[in-house]
């Protein structure tokens, strides 16, 4: 007989979802060349600023970058939507779609709009869990680690 | 060995204090037993110590390479449950754990110690089943190896970042069971030797010690019988044959010794007890077998006769015919009279030419003077060895135990006194105690009568 007992977790902030993201997905090689080893992370303008400038993954230096209109997507590794409130992410995505970055966002319609990560509530724990959009990943390239691509189970409650 | 000898008695430091004890002897084949096994208990338990420790050395560097290798793999599947502090992923990376039955405990900790997951292995032993003895003993023996528990722990990384730790702790509790099958093992070969050194020590024992056995029955010998004629037999063990050898040479050159001090003593004794010239008994042994005599009539009443002999003329021999033919005169006539007597009987020259014959068992005149015939006789028939020119004769006083006196000198002193009256009255004469002068030829008739 074996018994596991999982501390209670404390939920992860966006900062933590992002650098998470960034640890476990690939990018495509064509979207790495010519970076200096950084991850450039761009955010509208709009959404409150993620505290990830000067932080490292594996190695690589974290940008933020604060973007006003779509088209400035074109030096993003990662896009990264998460507003306080409810936003209208249709233009942007469009602008994305086809091209090597990693979108983020808030809520389930989020993917549904060809985002690639969408972070949901999980009524039945008060946390959150992630949804990949394996379309848009595959479409764009990305190689996301296997274990990130298992069902996401619950979590924050475990015992 | 004896080992019924009595108990010896140690000194203590030359100098010191008197510190005497009692020890008890003990048999050779014993002490070799106490030794032998004294030597292998001590030689089994070092070679077990020294083997349990080496086992366990090895035995504790297999299970931290096994923890560290588990680690290694709990390490590689937890990243991604640190990175999004997914407690579930964590639980089931652990969960994988419980297929193995060494691993105890596993924890997956984030950067900061904080634990995210915690696996533990519950023993079977321990739920709802008693404990044996074998599973105490397990426990101890562990715990006292330093091999109860090991634990590794790893940094799970990733791209270089720290993302947390996976720590596992693993027990191995087939191998304490193997260090306890092992000392077992080590007793039960310390038994087996014990009993086999218990079987083969007699006969072991008794082909050391029966040539010392057979030695002190010598030595035994020669104390109570005082006899240096007895010898050690020889022996197949070599250092008691040696000692047997060097005891035998021993035993040689004391026998030897002691035959020269008793032939010295017999010299002596001859020289304190006897005439060195004519090899008669002297005043001294007269005396003292007088003496013995009148203590043996007082116990069985049996009477004895003292024949003084005093030589007629010996002086004129002497001085006309020079001292050394009176020597050879009296030798031979003491010869002579000695042939006359029986064993029993004592010849003593009191000195000149004076002689006492001791008569023992003669209980009346009559027989006291045949014997004192034979004895002028002899002295008559000592004149013819040499056709001397002067013919010595002899005056004899005779005298009986008890009735002519009861007492050495007395009697003595009458024999003595009835001799010069008999020599006297004419020489060549009998005389009894108290009694009228006889004529030797007078005598003789009659005793031929």
């Amino acid at each position: 007989m074996s018994m596991v007992i999982a501390t209670p977790a404390s939920a992860l902030s966006s900062e933590e979802w992002v650098m998470a993201f960034v640890r476990f997905v690939e990018w495509p090689a064509a979207a790495t060349a010519g970076g200096g080893g950084a991850v450039v992370i761009c955010q509208p303008t709009e959404t409150p600023e993620l505290d990830l400038a000067g932080k490292q993954v594996r190695g690589q230096v974290l940008l933020v970058m604060r973007i006003a209109r779509p088209r400035d997507i074109e030096r993003c590794h990662l896009f990264a939507a998460l507003p306080k409130r409810e936003f209208d992410w249709q233009p942007w995505l469009t602008a994305i779609k086809g091209r090597p970055v990693l979108t983020v966002g808030l809520g389930s319609s989020f993917c549904e709009l060809g985002g690639s990560i969408c972070l949901v509530a999980d009524e039945a724990t008060g946390g959150e869990r992630y949804r990949l959009n394996l379309d848009t990943l595959s479409r764009a390239g990305f190689k996301v680690n296997s274990q990130l691509l298992r069902l996401q189970p619950q979590r924050a409650k475990v015992e | 060995m004896d080992e019924q000898a009595p108990a010896a008695i140690v000194g203590g430091i030359a100098g010191g204090p008197a510190t005497r004890r009692k020890v008890r002897p003990v048999s050779i084949s014993i002490q070799i037993s106490r030794v032998v096994i004294a030597t292998a208990a001590l030689a089994v338990l070092v070679t077990m110590c020294a083997m349990i420790a080496v086992a366990a050395m090895l035995a504790r560097s297999t299970m931290q390479q096994r923890a560290d290798t588990i680690a290694e793999l709990v390490a590689a599947s937890a990243d991604v449950a640190l990175a999004l502090r997914d407690a579930e992923r964590g639980r089931e990376a652990l969960s994988a754990l419980s297929s193995s039955d060494t691993v105890t405990q596993a924890r997956l900790l984030q950067p900061d110690d904080t634990v995210l997951v915690t696996y533990t292995q519950k023993r079977p032993a321990t739920v709802g089943v008693r404990r044996t003895g074998i599973d105490a003993g397990d426990d101890w023996l562990s715990s006292a190896l330093l091999i109860r528990e090991v634990t590794a722990r790893r940094p799970v990384l990733n791209g270089g970042d720290l993302l947390g730790y996976a720590e596992v702790s693993i027990r191995e509790q087939h191998l304490a069971r193997a260090l306890i099958l092992f000392v077992l093992c080590g007793a039960l070969v310390f038994g087996a030797m014990v009993l086999g050194w218990t079987v083969l020590s007699g006969p072991i024992g008794r082909r050391i010690t029966q040539p010392l056995k057979r030695f002190a029955e010598v030595t035994r010998k020669i104390r109570d019988t005082g006899e240096f004629t007895h010898r050690v037999p020889t022996t197949r063990v070599t250092e008691v044959q040696r000692l047997s050898e060097d005891f035998n040479a021993m035993l040689d050159v004391i026998q030897r010794r002691t035959s020269e001090v008793r032939e010295r003593n017999k010299q002596l004794a001859k020289l304190a007890f006897y005439d060195p010239l004519t090899g008669a008994a002297n005043l001294v042994l007269l005396l003292d077998r007088m003496t013995q005599l009148i203590d043996g009539y007082r116990r069985d009443d049996r009477p004895f006769a003292v024949i003084g002999l005093d030589l007629d003329d010996f002086k004129l021999l002497n001085d006309q015919l020079g001292h050394s033919v009176g020597d050879e005169f009296l030798k031979e006539m003491s010869l002579r009279c000695k042939a006359e007597l029986r064993p029993s009987d004592t010849f003593a020259r009191l000195g000149g030419d004076e002689f006492i014959a001791l008569l023992p068992n003669i209980d009346s005149r009559e027989n006291a003077l045949i014997v004192a015939l034979k004895l002028a006789d002899a002295v008559h028939a000592a004149n013819h060895v040499h056709t001397l020119p002067i013919s010595c004769t002899a005056s004899i006083g005779i005298g009986l135990f008890p009735e002519d006196g009861l007492a050495t000198n007395e009697l003595m002193a009458r024999v003595d006194a009835a001799m010069y009256e008999a020599k006297a009255g004419g020489r060549n004469r009998i005389k009894f105690v108290g009694d009228v002068v006889a004529d030797v030829q007078q005598q003789e008739s009659v005793h031929e009568g």
